[in-house]
């Protein structure tokens, strides 16, 4: 029994560390696939027959679990970095079309989905 | 005729344009691997319209813009910096980690076991030649294991050293190639690609040494600062680093202890406390925190030193307040003849006279006392009443007292056989080199995230140069969406993983 939770937490992990790569490049494709990758972990994490196993307390799989929650915090962080990233490049942006504010911060860009060129 | 004229001069100036145009990406696709390389962008400018004056409008080729961005190019130098530090800390703890056995096969763990096994022997024998032999060689054993590994944590310093020698060397060697780069563009190559490439590929290299502010002057040569303060670079002019080493200062708690490694700005000023980024931080916190805390500084003895010297000096003691004899040899005022001490390590003598171990060397110069010799071991325990008539006899003797006591230094109950009170010897250098693997397995994993992070810097950059502003706009929405979506479900596994563990530790 504890075997196949093993087995499905290594899943998840599978799972977590393709999400990982995906994130080392995170175009908008990568992301929303990013997205999916961790919905079937999650999916797979709340698997009934692993959290019977859970349930019943076999703690040969914590090690496991304890990779899995530093990978899914290795995911959290590259999110992060890359989303920083994006918002610091939005504001660099921001000041090179509309200048600065009188606070000095950056004026806020307005955007809208529609793009005109010509 | 003039206007046809014009025209014609017209034209010719936008096919020269476009020429210049498809030169120019000819260049990229060349350059597309080159290191440091970025897109250049030929721009057209559009020409004055005044037909009455001659000017027929059309275009001409401006000045080539790469489309490098100083933004995405610092956070690439960001997590350089990042990953060379990671890098540094992980070779350094394998290195200083290979010097810890902890598998109890060899080193210090092995022959403490053989030593407490050997007191065992020689409880169960007390007056046998072989088993007190023996307690000396296993002695022996385990100083020599002392010594060797702090002469294993003093190559690693050694070895540490001379990588900062090295490090600080290619810091000034970059800096000197980034100062010949200014001066070219100074002398109005500022829009050669090549140029343009070689100094940021050079300003790669050097952030996986320190940390490098750079800014991009107006006249297009870029200024270095080290730590956001040290200048490296500014214009044509560098100013190197030097390293060097100093020991403690004489009137410092263990001013015997190893020397610390210094690094100096080109004015002289001490700036190692700023420099803790980067492959030259790891190296000097290994060389000033790590090293130290085994081997001592001016502020700790160290831990090997403390162990070294706690054990020798429990050892010794039991030894010395036991007996060779269980009574004395009957003249008048004699005791029992008491042991003499196993171990010796190196003193020194204070201001006042008064002779101290030598703190910072203690585990590098643990011997086994040359004279001792099997009969002086002191087996018995007991307490000389010198009301006596002679001869003295021991009262309350145990024959086997002092290697039973000795013996007990395995699984300790007294807090005198503990390191500090609180641990056994073993446990103690189980706890050391536990450490050590504990710090390396961080530093393993740091680095493992720190190089999905670069590679994550570099690929942000590279979507992000040449990025027009009306796509920036369009694709900042997705993004901004996209982001939301796997935060959330990043949200949903952390706290599932987290309910998981509190399931299975309760």
């Amino acid at each position: 029994m504890s075997e196949r939770a093993s087995e499905r937490i290594r899943d998840a992990l599978h799972f977590v560390e393709q999400a990982c790569s995906l994130l080392a490049r995170p175009s908008v494709e990568a992301l929303d696939r990013c997205t999916g990758v961790l919905e079937t972990a999650c999916s797979i994490l709340a698997d009934c027959a692993a959290r019977e196993v859970v349930a019943a307390r076999r703690v040969e799989v914590l090690p496991e679990v304890r990779r899995l929650q530093e990978r899914v915090q290795d995911a959290s962080r590259l999110l992060q970095t890359a989303r920083q990233y994006h918002t610091q490049w939005s504001q660099a942006w921001a000041v090179v079309s509309s200048g600065y504010a009188p606070g000095g911060a950056p004026t806020p860009v307005r955007r809208s989905l529609m793009s005109l060129t010509g | 005729m003039a206007n046809i004229l014009s025209t014609l001069l017209n034209s010719s100036t936008a096919l020269a344009a476009y020429q210049q145009a498809l030169a120019v990406t000819q260049n990229n696709v060349s350059n597309a691997s080159t290191p440091g390389f970025a897109k250049q962008t030929l721009q057209l400018e559009a020409m004055p319209m005044d037909l009455a004056l001659g000017s027929s409008g059309g275009v001409r080729a401006g000045a080539v813009e790469s489309s490098r961005d100083q933004f995405a190019e610092q956070e690439v130098r960001r997590q350089t910096v990042a990953q060379g530090e990671a890098q540094q800390d992980v070779n350094s703890l394998t290195a200083i980690q290979s010097q810890f056995d902890v598998t109890g096969t060899s080193g210090i763990a092995s022959a403490l076991n053989n030593l407490f096994q050997s007191f065992s022997a020689w409880g169960q024998s007390p007056t046998d030649a072989t088993a007190r032999q023996n307690v000396i060689d296993q002695a022996g054993t385990v100083a020599t294991s002392f010594q060797q590994a702090t002469a294993g944590l003093q190559s690693v310093a050694k070895d540490t050293e001379g990588q900062i020698q090295q490090t600080v060397t290619d810091v000034n060697q970059l800096v000197s190639q980034l100062q010949g780069y200014n001066h070219q563009i100074l002398q109005g190559q500022r829009n050669d690609p090549g140029l343009d490439a070689q100094v940021n590929s050079s300003l790669e290299q050097l952030s996986q040494y320190v940390n490098a502010t750079v800014t991009q002057q107006s006249d297009g040569s870029v200024d270095v600062l080290m730590n956001g303060q040290t200048p490296l670079l500014v214009g044509d002019q560098s100013y190197a680093l030097s390293y060097g080493l100093q020991g403690p200062d004489p009137s410092a708690t263990y001013p015997n202890a190893p020397p610390s490694a210094h690094i100096y700005a080109s004015d002289g000023r001490d700036i190692t406390s700023k420099t803790t980024d980067g492959q030259l931080g790891s190296l000097l916190n290994t060389h000033n925190q790590v090293l130290p805390s085994y081997l001592g500084d001016a502020t700790q003895p160290g831990q090997l030193n403390i162990m070294a010297q706690q054990f020798a000096d429990r050892v010794n003691t039991l030894l010395t307040t036991g007996y060779t004899s269980d009574h004395s040899d009957g003249t008048t005022g004699s005791l029992p003849p008491s042991g003499a001490p196993l171990f010796q390590y190196a003193t020194t003598t204070t201001g006042d006279g008064t002779v101290v171990p030598d703190y910072t060397n203690v585990a590098k110069s643990l011997t086994v006392n040359p004279s001792i010799t099997s009969d002086e071991l002191a087996a018995i325990t007991g307490t000389p009443t010198s009301s006596d008539t002679q001869p003295v006899a021991l009262t309350g003797e145990v024959s086997n007292g002092v290697p039973l006591a000795l013996a007990d230094l395995v699984n300790p109950s007294n807090a005198l056989d503990m390191v500090n009170g609180t641990s056994s010897f073993s446990q103690y250098y189980g706890q050391m080199a536990a450490s050590v693997g504990t710090k390396l397995n961080d530093a393993t994993n740091q680095l493992q995230v720190q190089q999905s992070t670069l590679a994550q810097a570099k690929t942000l950059r590279q979507q992000t140069s040449g990025v027009s502003l009306d796509e920036e706009a369009m694709v900042m929405i997705q993004f901004q969406r996209a982001y939301e979506a796997t935060s959330k479900m990043i949200s949903v596994l952390d706290q599932l993983t987290q309910d998981t563990i509190n399931i299975l530790g309760t």
